[in-house]
């Protein structure tokens, strides 16, 4: 008796040193990006510090910061936007957050209100293959960060029609094993709970610029979709959540470049929301953005155009709700630090980029002064969308001066001070007062000029032996000492600005 | 329900903890009950088939016994076999006639095994088993009812009859051959299949060293699949208390074809022998009739293996190995006389299993090939010389990466030394067993972790196919 006993406590003590392995095994082999998204969510749920909540597509994702909205109005809040996120996963997503925090307000993005299927591995007749895969693939973001419950079971079965593929999401193992073979240092961190999470409470930026922007028919206030679509009816859906849940609900169309077919669907929405009584915001009747600088790509808005709808769904907010401003509260230093490390990354990347048109637009914060010269006979003066991002830096349109004239151009935009100065052609300015100290512009002859601090003269910024066939020159510096931080070089090939 | 499937993990502590619970008397009861409901999980119609044969099989053996004289104990085994036999026709053959049929999953299998039963009580080597509940089991035993090892009446009966208490050692040893049977069919055999698929699919692309990787690949492959299979089921039945036959015994190692029939697939090649070359006539009845009694034998196995002319041909074809083989030992044995070859000698011993492996190799071509044409098409691509595939990095663009392809080698050299040391009757799992409990444990888990992080299952997961911009 004392054997059989002795051999079952062992078979027992095997059987949970083998489950620990093979739980670690599976944190270990999981793919990261969900886990990294949305682990802050169940932290910040765990400690209420949920106010609002974003839900939506990529736009959503791309579209609203957490960390600037409460930088700015002190509203805590979470983007559960997801990547792909038709309306019907958009409600399983609040569903199950719900679960997990109570919001005082859930605002929803309603891209993609006029997809009229249910099943994400099914799609519309005659889906592409790769669709599909892309489709299920991205449910995964949402998905694999909640634990396995009654709702998400819910949720698969709704979403997914396959039983194989459900199987997927339950266990999503069964997929993930497979990383084997490009495990790194991160999967491995999984396990001691020392992996990056995303800092901008589940928000991501984009830095592109799209200077391009298709103009498409216009469609008539009254123009809505012919029918209404499994997307209307999870809308409605998640309106009818947040009602019951005495949760306040505010829906959105963020601000893309939208087609005919987009906006009969944002009619739609705005008849929806009507007819439940419910706030909705077509921000791209608002003139939030600046469609030729505020556009990552034609459906998601970069960096500036994220600021900018954060901005105004912040007004909204503090005009429309009673949510309060945490920044001074106890117990949000956590925030205070993620803000300061957006501030810190955005400072970075405006310090340096690759692509010109990006690095002119990150230039209009008023956290770096910078100097941008364009050389006589620079491609940038055809370039109507480089021409609006230099205009958009000055605030004025003294650049068209150089275009007319085939000369060169130069702007000083010194954001300790305030002051922006431009010179055209062979204008120069004479000992400006810029953080630098007195700055002095001379242009001595064609493609030669002269930039120096008027302590220093014999130090030309605009002259270098490496660079000299750059076109284009920009000059970054910090706005309290001065200190050059850096000097980037950008060659023209015809087509596109490359750094030199 | 597959061996590699969740349902069967589930399944199947599921049916041994139950075993291990319910009074031994009634043991064999839940044992046929857990087979026909894993029999069933493939089609429930497939149970009927397996039903009729167990039915036939019992009622004619029960005939014989009852049966006053030889004439009518032959009249019931000519019926049953006829029946039987014409039963595994149909369904094997059908297809080829235009009829949309599929042959049933393991019947070849249990018919074979059923059979066999039927024709040991008609010789008087076991008696009839009165039992059909017992009998059926024997029949549908879920272990080896999808692919054997075909089992003898002689060997399982007593078997379900005897008390089974839980054996702890038992266990152990069934799970490490079961773990090692997943390791050959999901580390190995996966793998290889990948490989064999896209050269075999596309052999007009692929002349030389390639189709000489894919065609020992898919050698491995098969033996990996196969006896991989094998070990699980032999696994699963060890945890339960049963022993069943060996059915692959270091088979490449062979230095001869009739040797290497002799460590292949063993349970059917012991069949063929006992029931088919034996009572054709064996070698008793001179030496052509064995030659012809041996590409009969041959034959058949070739259509016991497949529906079209190419098993049969691939039968032919060992069976003509041995023929040639036997007809040429005199030239062999002057050859080894002139040349003073020492027959012991390691390098001699090495010529003849190399040799015989790749005339098993070719054999398989036509194994695995979907025609003819394929397969002589591939064979002649086979000794065009192309040794820089062999670091060029072709190998890696045949469907696996780098690390894929490096595991399978990994994994083809492990079977290789576990090979050798069975060869040398040097038992891996009782050198495993003999160690302290703090490194058989770290053994054990790290196995079966590795088995089930890097074996292949499930859909698959590519990193580049996710397009997240897309929306």
């Amino acid at each position: 008796m004392k054997k059989k006993l002795l051999l079952l406590l062992k078979t027992a003590v095997f059987i949970a040193i083998f489950g620990v392995c093979l739980a670690g095994t599976m944190l270990i082999v999981e793919r990261k990006e969900s886990y990294i998204k949305n682990q802050s969510f169940f932290d910040q749920a765990e400690k209420d510090n949920i106010d609002v909540l974003f839900l939506g597509s990529s736009h959503v994702i791309n579209g609203v910061n957490p960390v600037t909205l409460f930088k700015d109005y002190g509203y805590t809040s979470y983007n559960l936007g997801g990547h792909g996120s038709v309306l019907q996963a958009t409600y399983w997503e609040l569903i199950q957050a719900l679960d997990y925090c109570t919001p005082e307000y859930v605002v929803v993005d309603t891209y993609m209100l006029e997809k009229n299927y249910q099943y994400l591995d099914v799609m519309e007749e005659n889906a592409a293959e790769d669709d599909i895969n892309t489709s299920v693939e991205q449910l995964h973001l949402n998905m694999d960060a909640f634990p396995l419950s009654r709702l998400k079971m819910a949720a698969i079965n709704d979403l997914i029609q396959d039983q194989d593929i459900k199987n997927q999401f339950l266990f999503d193992f069964i997929v993930y094993h497979d990383r084997w073979e490009e495990l790194n240092k991160d999967d491995f961190q999984r396990i001691t709970g020392d992996t990056e999470l995303n800092e901008l409470m589940g928000a991501e930026v984009r830095y592109n610029v799209q200077t391009r922007f298709d103009e498409y028919t216009q469609a008539g206030d009254d123009e809505v979709l012919a029918e209404h679509t499994v997307g209307c009816e999870y809308l409605m859906k998640i309106i009818d959540e947040c009602q019951r849940d005495g949760i306040g609900i505010l829906l959105v169309t963020l601000p893309f470049n939208e087609t005919y077919d987009d906006q009969l669907a944002s009619n739609t929405a705005a008849q929806l929301a009507a007819q439940y009584g419910v706030p909705y915001i077509n921000m791209n009747d608002a003139n939030v953005i600046d469609e030729y600088a505020d556009l990552n790509d034609p459906g998601h808005l970069n960096v500036t155009g994220q600021e900018k709808s954060t901005a105004y769904i912040g007004d909204w907010l503090r005009t429309n709700t009673d949510l309060t401003d945490h920044r001074d509260q106890e117990g949000y230093e956590e925030w205070s630090e993620l803000v300061n490390a957006y501030n810190k990354d955005l400072y970075e990347a405006e310090q340096s980029q690759t692509d010109l048109a990006t690095m002119l637009n990150l230039l209009n914060h008023d956290n770096i002064s910078s100097v941008v010269y364009v050389n006589q006979g620079s491609d940038a003066f055809k370039d109507e969308g480089i021409l609006h991002l230099i205009e958009n830096l000055s605030g004025t349109t003294k650049v068209e001066e150089a275009v007319a004239e085939g000369g060169s151009y130069i702007l000083i935009k010194d954001n300790g001070t305030g002051d922006i100065y431009e010179a055209a052609n062979m204008e120069s300015l004479e000992s400006v007062n810029t953080s630098m100290g007195a700055v002095t512009y001379v242009p001595v002859e064609e493609k030669f000029r002269l930039l120096y601090k008027d302590e220093d003269p014999d130090t030309n910024y605009l002259y270098s032996e490496e660079h000299l066939d750059a076109d284009i020159q920009i000059i970054t510096y910090n706005n309290e000492t001065g200190e050059i931080l850096s000097q980037v070089y950008f060659v023209s090939d015809g087509e596109t600005y490359v750094v030199e | 329900m597959q061996f590699v499937s969740f349902e069967f993990l589930i399944f199947f502590p599921i049916v041994c903890l139950l075993y291990y619970l319910i009074p031994q008397k009634f043991r064999y009861i839940w044992l046929l009950i857990a087979s026909y409901v894993f029999y069933m999980s493939i089609n429930p119609g497939y149970a009927l088939l397996l039903a009729f044969s167990t039915l036939t099989t019992y009622g004619c053996a029960l005939g014989m016994s009852l049966a006053s004289g030889n004439g009518g104990k032959k009249a019931y085994l000519i019926a049953c076999l006829v029946v039987n036999i014409g039963l595994l026709c149909f369904f094997k053959y059908a297809s080829l006639l235009s009829f949309n049929i599929v042959l049933p999953v393991g019947m070849s299998f249990y018919i074979f095994q059923a059979l066999g039963y039927l024709i040991d009580v008609y010789k008087g080597k076991i008696d009839t088993e009165k039992n059909i509940a017992r009998y059926a089991l024997f029949v549908s035993f879920f272990p080896q009812i999808m692919s054997g090892p075909i089992e003898r009446a002689g060997n399982m009966l007593p078997q379900f009859k005897e008390s089974k208490n839980f054996d702890y050692e038992n266990m152990r040893s069934g799970l490490l051959q079961m773990m090692w049977g997943y390791f050959m069919k999901m580390i190995v055999a996966d793998r290889m299949a990948i490989i064999v698929a896209t050269v075999f699919d596309s052999y007009d692309k692929y002349y030389g060293t390639a189709s000489l990787v894919a065609s020992i690949l898919y050698t491995f492959e098969i033996y990996c699949d196969f006896a991989g299979y094998s070990n699980i089921a032999i696994g699963a039945a060890k945890v339960m208390g049963y022993d069943l036959m060996k059915n692959f015994d270091s088979p490449y190692f062979a230095r001869s074809i009739s040797e290497f029939w002799r460590r292949w697939h063993i349970s059917l090649s012991s069949w063929f022998k006992d029931y088919l070359y034996i009572p054709l006539g064996g070698n008793r009845k001179g030496i052509v009739r064995k030659y012809v009694n041996i590409l009969i034998v041959f034959i058949v196995s070739g259509m016991w293996h497949g529906q079209t002319l190419a098993f049969v041909f691939w039968g032919l074809l060992h069976g003509l190995y041995q023929v040639v083989g036997a007809l040429l030992k005199p030239v062999r044995d002057k050859l080894v006389e002139i040349l003073r070859i020492d027959r012991e000698s390691f390098s001699h011993k090495l010529f003849k299993m190399l040799f015989t492996f790749m005339l098993v190799n070719i054999a398989w071509i036509f194994f695995r090939a979907d025609s003819f044409k394929q397969a002589f098409g591939i064979v002649s691509h086979l000794f065009v010389m192309k040794p820089w595939v062999l670091t060029d990095g072709t190998l890696y663009t045949l469907g696996l990466d780098r690390p894929n392809f490096l595991l399978m080698v990994f994994g083809a050299i492990l079977l290789i030394i576990v090979d050798i040391a069975n060869y040398k009757n040097i038992v891996i799992s009782d050198k495993i067993k003999a160690q302290q409990l703090w490194l058989r444990w770290i053994i054990y888990i790290v196995a079966a972790l590795f088995i089930i992080v890097c074996g292949v299952w499930g859909p698959g997961y590519d990193s580049t196919s996710f397009i997240y911009s897309q929306f």
